[in-house]
């Protein structure tokens, strides 16, 4: 069991180490991912306790230990079972996508596969941090992957750098963690809150609203959410994969992973929901302004995301991993299937010259509407399962609301945020595959190899929201909480969006909306310019004039110098004799009278 | 025999030897002035050595004397070289190697 555990991380790391040496990368990287896939569900057929795989002491200062290991238990596989089936079908589609770009693609597909897992895996935060600085460093290098183009490789940096900032919030709890408790082993941790909290509360206030602030971050939340939208410029099996389906649903299994930790600190999680209530709104309404295809996916990511940390402020953390799983699967659906649409209408991304590819692409059509509906929330299909559970959870919450803040009104803007995210599938489906079509070429299906893992994707997010409700809640119920919710029932509100989406088509061009409330031009105005300003500040007083003052007066000088002195080279043996007796007569001369 | 005699005519001999290859411009005769210093130590070693009854001095001036043969063939096929290269002995033709 713990071979296989670590067997099972191994393989996309040995797939990535391989791979770039050989011409079948693409095979042997979706080979490994599947391979790891495989071991999951062994693993998951035969776990029963928490299973801890410890490989050997990583840390150790004075009495903290901190082991390198993995422990397997239900929350982890579950998380497991995602990456690795999800991941499998997106290199699955990678291998006909990325067919004739850099094979660097599959090894770094791979290492984010590892990186992954270790973060799910790992059994203290240390380790996890390892997994989420890995998979940071991997979506860096996915996005900007077509480094010649110079707006990706800004679009790649700035997604780093948002992410270094929230990732500060991650090592700041560690490091209170460590002061206060001494441990940062989830399991000692567990069951030290069990019995109380074992720290003050205002330290433990600032450990929970630090790791929000690392699940900001990477969860792209407001205020760090700026990156995501910008991240569409890696491939699209990327942003399907990282940007929509696993990486960024990485927050919210932190604060699943740490659930007890905010459970001793209901006020953090009002303004948990505060944050991911706003976030899912403004994500929505900047969707529904957007003229690229993936952009457009990328805000409803955003928003979905707010979503699942609604759930998980209501204190159902289930039902947050209950949406993490239909949302990765009709998400990445969307993304792969935007992909083949682009692919076909030969890179073209913006909505306004696609349409009518309904009669072209059918099967693409198809999965792509499918998944607009259960995005929306229509009722047979996954996400409206999985979205009446957050609406279920949050009104049964029992947080310290104060006056401005109540359920209701959350409810309120977060059931305009589902109907608003109705009208923009329904907006951008129709723009997209109704009508006639207004690019240029003749936009064709891909190959089996395309169609098939969206085909899959699309099945489950057909299908997986009854099941995942009856078996989640009854799986988890050793490390999450088991919240009560009820069956969804047929609604009419979503059909109702998405008609008004279809019928509605062009929106008017509303810049403040369609730069998502302009977070982008506040960080811009407060935070990019004034550091450049600073910088070049420094670049021409410290830098300019004090070092390159004081480097070119040593070497002037020494020129200087030197320049005299290299006239005793005069090349006559005449002279040279000269001060070869005056060397020796001094010598000896101080020698014999000293 | 005076010991002192031989010191002042070794000294002499010395110095001759020094302002040869100081001042001389010609190779050779450069040559001829080590070979003069080398033999001002020589001749100081057999004052010496008869001064103070020992033989070990004058061994040593048969060490020098070889040193000093060895001395003049390398110096020779120096001055050789210099000549097909400067055609000419004189020192100050050779002053190319400079700054």
């Amino acid at each position: 069991m713990k071979d296989l555990i670590f067997l099972s991380v191994a393989l996309p790391l040995l797939g990535s180490i391989i791979s770039p040496f050989t011409r079948l990368a693409p095979y042997i990287a979706t080979g490994s991912v599947f391979g790891s896939f495989i071991i999951s569900c062994f693993l998951f057929i035969n776990l029963d306790e928490p299973v801890v795989a410890s490989a050997f002491n990583w840390i150790t200062v004075a009495e903290t230990e901190i082991q390198f290991s993995f422990t397997l238990d239900r929350l982890s596989m579950v998380m497991m079972l995602l990456v690795t089936g999800v991941g499998g079908l997106i290199h699955l589609y990678s291998i006909s996508y990325m067919k004739g770009e850099p094979v660097r693609y599959f090894s770094y597909l791979n290492l984010f596969i590892f990186s992954m897992l270790v973060l799910v895996l790992g059994s203290n935060l240390p380790m996890l941090f390892i997994g989420w600085e890995g998979v940071g460093l991997c979506s860096y290098l996915l996005i900007s992957f077509w480094f010649k183009n110079k707006e990706y490789v800004s679009a790649g940096t700035k997604a780093f750098i948002v992410n270094r900032i929230g990732d500060l919030g991650l090592l700041l709890a560690m490091f209170i963690l460590i002061r206060d408790v001494g441990t940062l082993d989830f399991r000692e941790l567990q069951n030290l809150f069990s019995a109380g909290s074992p720290i003050a509360e205002e330290a433990l206030f600032l450990v929970a609203i630090a790791l929000f602030f690392g699940a900001t971050g990477k969860s792209a939340q407001l205020p760090l959410f700026v990156w995501l939208p910008d991240a569409m410029a890696g491939p699209t099996p990327v942003s399907a994969l990282i940007h929509a389906a696993t990486m960024v649903t990485a927050g919210i299994y932190l604060m699943a992973r740490a659930n007890f930790i905010f459970d001793a600190v209901p006020e953090v999680l009002v303004i948990v929901l505060i944050v991911a209530a706003l976030t899912a709104f403004i994500g929505a309404t900047a969707a529904l302004f957007q003229k690229d295809l993936k952009k457009i996916l990328a805000y409803s990511t955003v928003s979905q995301l707010g979503f699942m940390f609604v759930a998980a402020a209501a204190q159902a953390y289930w039902v947050a991993l209950f949406h993490v799983l239909t949302h990765a699967f009709f998400k990445a659906a969307l993304f792969l299937s935007a992909g083949t649409v682009i692919h076909g209408c030969h890179g073209e991304q913006r909505v306004a010259l696609m349409g009518g590819l309904l009669k072209k692409l059918p099967y693409t059509a198809i999965v792509f509407g499918v998944c607009s509906l259960a995005i929306a929330g229509v009722f047979p299909l996954s996400g409206a399962y999985s979205k009446h559970a957050i609406f279920d959870a949050l009104e049964s919450s029992t947080l310290p609301y104060f006056s401005l803040i109540t359920p209701d009104r959350v409810l309120i803007l977060l059931s305009i945020t589902a109907f608003l995210t109705a009208v923009y599938m329904g907006r951008t489906f129709s723009l997209v595959f109704l009508g006639t079509y207004r690019g240029k070429g003749d936009p064709h299906e891909g190959g089996v190899l395309l169609v098939l893992p969206v085909l899959i994707l699309g099945i489950f997010a057909l299908v997986s929201g009854g099941y995942l409700l009856q078996f989640l809640p009854g799986y988890l119920y050793l490390v999450l909480d088991p919240l009560e919710v009820t069956n969804p029932h047929f609604s009419v509100v979503p059909l109702v969006g998405l008609a008004i989406g279809i019928f509605l088509k062009q929106v008017p061009n509303i810049g403040f909306f369609e730069r998502a409330w302009g977070f982008d031009d506040l960080y811009s105005i407060f935070i990019v310019k004034p550091f450049i300003a600073f910088s070049k500040l420094f670049d021409s007083v410290i830098d300019r004039l004090l070092l390159r003052g004081t480097v070119d007066a040593t070497s002037g000088s020494t020129l200087v110098l030197s320049e005299g002195i290299r006239l005793l080279h005069s090349g006559r043996l005449k002279i040279y004799l000269f001060y070869f007796f005056v060397g020796i007569s001094v010598g000896l001369g101080v020698y014999v009278v000293g | 025999m005076e010991i002192d005699i031989v010191t002042k005519l070794s000294c002499f001999m010395f110095c001759a030897g020094v302002l040869t290859v100081l001042l001389r411009r010609d190779t050779i005769l450069m040559l001829v002035g080590i070979e003069l210093m080398l033999n001002a130590v020589n001749l100081s070693l057999v004052g010496f050595s008869s001064l103070h009854g020992e033989l070990s001095g004058q061994i040593f001036v048969f060490f020098i004397m070889v040193v000093a043969a060895a001395e003049s063939g390398v110096g020779l096929a120096i001055i050789i070289s210099l000549f097909r290269a400067f055609r000419s002995v004189d020192r100050e033709a050779a002053s190319e190697l400079k700054w």
